[in-house]
């Protein structure tokens, strides 16, 4: 059910320069709310800049990044408003609860929302124990209440699975999920991209701080099936699958180039091949995931 | 009270330092206050003083004696403030909650000048603690009906309070926490007191008022030897001026800095 009414996050050609080094090049993307925000890019992008401006930790160079109109230290309410997981960071003598009911008078939240929280995300009993007895896995979790704390309308997450067990990962899955359905904004990061496909509904890729793509993953026919065909010679498979109607095209993995032909029809493509006498060292069928496009998506913009 | 403010409090009090800080002080206190009182005892023994527990600057100097310690406690407590918030990356967080930066600053300077003056109460509480007894012992006075001794009892908790500010803007200043005390405890207990003793013993007075703990004694009109304290002091409330700008000038250098500057 769709209870929020919240603008959308607007990243509008935003610049940031170091030192003449550009970490973040014209880059404008939007959060739609109501919608899960994949992140995506390789180490060094230009993610964790990108989402240290928007929360005004960083000034840009050029450019705004704001939700709705207001840049985040416009916000009214910002806990309120926005919760964020950045670096999970404590101070390792105060204990998880200490640590969010420093952070609760600004978020407007009492002491029995913090402890309510700590329930939530399954830190209840080490509550009162210090933080550097925690798990990497459980000073997440304190991270995913503190961005809680607040209620807020978006969360801006740098790879929140960071650390957690398989058991975590769902949770959280399962969180962003119910938190985007009630019409709130997620933008959320992560180098586990089948984790990005189990739970996003956009991405958006970015590389050496340049937008590569933006669009619904449903767009992506992910899970629809190719078949993969290695074989001697390449050119003349081309020719023969093209004589039959396939639609292939070439690529590439660390053991060289290979034929990647939208078809499951394994009978139809091995005979096609074999009419034309060429060796044929490999032929299988394989299943279109994030990984697969995030890599050609970063191929195409070299 | 603002949130920002509320914040910044639990924030000190949900880490150990502050009592520590707090029984040191008082401990301390009481130990360096009974070093005047000592003091003026032996020269009245000898006969260099007559009734030294009336004369109102040495009751001020033993009231005070915790001051030269406390005012470094609270000036540790203010760089571990603003510093340990750079060690462990909590700054994030706190500019999260607050991210008009002066208003987050000037809610960790507000309740550190509030823990401040706990320790300045509790430094000169120490004092007296030790005074009567040496005061009632050779028909001293407490000097509790004077206005003077109740300025400078009030001038002293304010002097401790503002040495927080001195650790805030070093803190600030200086982002690696141990760098930072290390700096603030040579400067403190070193540097700045050996270049108060070349002056005293120079007698160079009007250098002497100048130096944070030479503004100090003229400002609580403390006249105690031990304590290196000037032969002509300049007025308290020019020597708390002095006082106040060592201490805000850092303080607001570092929270004007760190506004600007993005977070590592």
């Amino acid at each position: 059910m769709v209870d929020h009414d919240v603008p959308p996050i607007v990243i509008d050609r935003l610049i940031k320069s170091y030192n003449g080094t550009l970490a973040v090049h014209n880059l404008s993307f939007v959060v739609e709310p109501g919608r899960v925000t994949g992140f995506l890019g390789p180490n060094g992008a230009g993610k964790t800049t990108t989402m240290r401006i928007l929360v005004g930790l960083a000034t840009p160079t050029t450019g705004t990044a704001t939700f709705g109109d207001l840049t985040y230290a416009e916000l009214p309410h910002p806990q309120q408003t926005v919760g964020c997981v950045l670096d999970a960071s404590f101070h390792p003598a105060r204990s998880g609860r200490n640590h969010l009911r420093v952070l609760a008078p600004t978020a407007g939240a009492s002491d029995r929302r913090v402890d309510k929280l700590l329930g939530q995300v399954g830190l209840g009993r080490v509550a009162r124990q210090p933080v550097a007895e925690y798990s990497t896995g459980m000073r997440q979790r304190l991270a995913l209440a503190a961005a809680m704390l607040g209620r807020p309308d978006y969360l801006v997450l740098d790879e929140p699975a960071n650390g957690l067990d398989p058991e975590g990962i769902r949770w959280l899955r399962g969180f962003l999920r119910e938190f985007a359905a009630s019409g709130r904004a997620v933008l959320v990061s992560s180098h586990l991209l089948n984790e990005i496909e189990a739970t996003a509904d956009d991405i958006v890729v970015i590389n050496r701080g340049r937008l590569i793509a933006q669009l619904p993953m449903s767009e992506l026919n992910l899970g629809e099936g190719t078949t993969r065909a290695r074989v001697s010679d390449v050119g003349v498979a081309l020719q023969a699958l093209k004589a039959i109607g396939a639609d292939v095209q070439t690529a590439a993995d660390e053991r060289g180039t290979y034929l990647r032909i939208h078809s499951h029809d394994v009978g139809r493509v091995g005979s096609a091949l074999f009419s034309c006498g060429i060796v044929v060292d490999e032929l299988a069928t394989e299943r279109r995931d994030l990984e697969q496009e995030f890599f050609s998506m970063l191929e195409g913009s070299r | 009270m603002s949130g920002a403010l509320r914040a910044e409090l639990r924030r000190i009090t949900t880490t150990k330092l502050w009592w520590i800080a707090l029984i040191c002080i008082f401990v301390l206190s009481a130990g360096y206050a009974a070093l005047p009182a000592s003091v003026a005892l032996l020269q009245s023994r000898a006969g260099v003083a007559s009734a030294p527990f009336t004369d109102p600057g040495i009751v001020r100097s033993i009231y005070n004696g915790g001051n030269v310690l406390s005012r470094i406690l609270a000036m540790v407590v203010g760089i571990v403030a603003i510093g340990s918030e750079y060690r462990y990356g909590t700054v994030v967080s706190s500019y999260l909650a607050t991210p008009r930066r002066l208003r987050m600053l000037l809610g960790k300077a507000t309740a550190l000048l509030i823990f401040g003056v706990l320790y300045g109460i509790t430094s000169v509480g120490a004092g007296m603690l030790v005074a009567a007894p040496f005061v009632l012992a050779h028909n001293g006075s407490l000097l509790l009906n004077q206005p003077e001794t109740w300025r400078s009892i009030i001038l002293g908790v304010c002097s401790i309070a503002l040495w927080t500010m001195i650790g805030m803007g070093i803190g600030i200043l200086i982002k690696n926490m141990l760098v930072a005390l290390v700096v603030g405890i040579i400067l403190g207990f070193l540097v700045e007191p050996v270049i108060s003793l070349v002056f005293f013993l120079n007698r160079w007075d009007q250098l002497l008022n100048l130096m944070p703990s030479g503004a100090t004694n003229a400002m609580l009109e403390i006249t105690s030897p031990v304590l290196f304290a000037a032969q002509h002091p300049t007025p308290w409330w020019l020597a708390g001026l002095i006082l106040a700008a060592w201490c805000l000038v850092p303080a607001l250098a570092g929270m004007l800095s760190a506004v600007r500057r993005d977070v590592a």
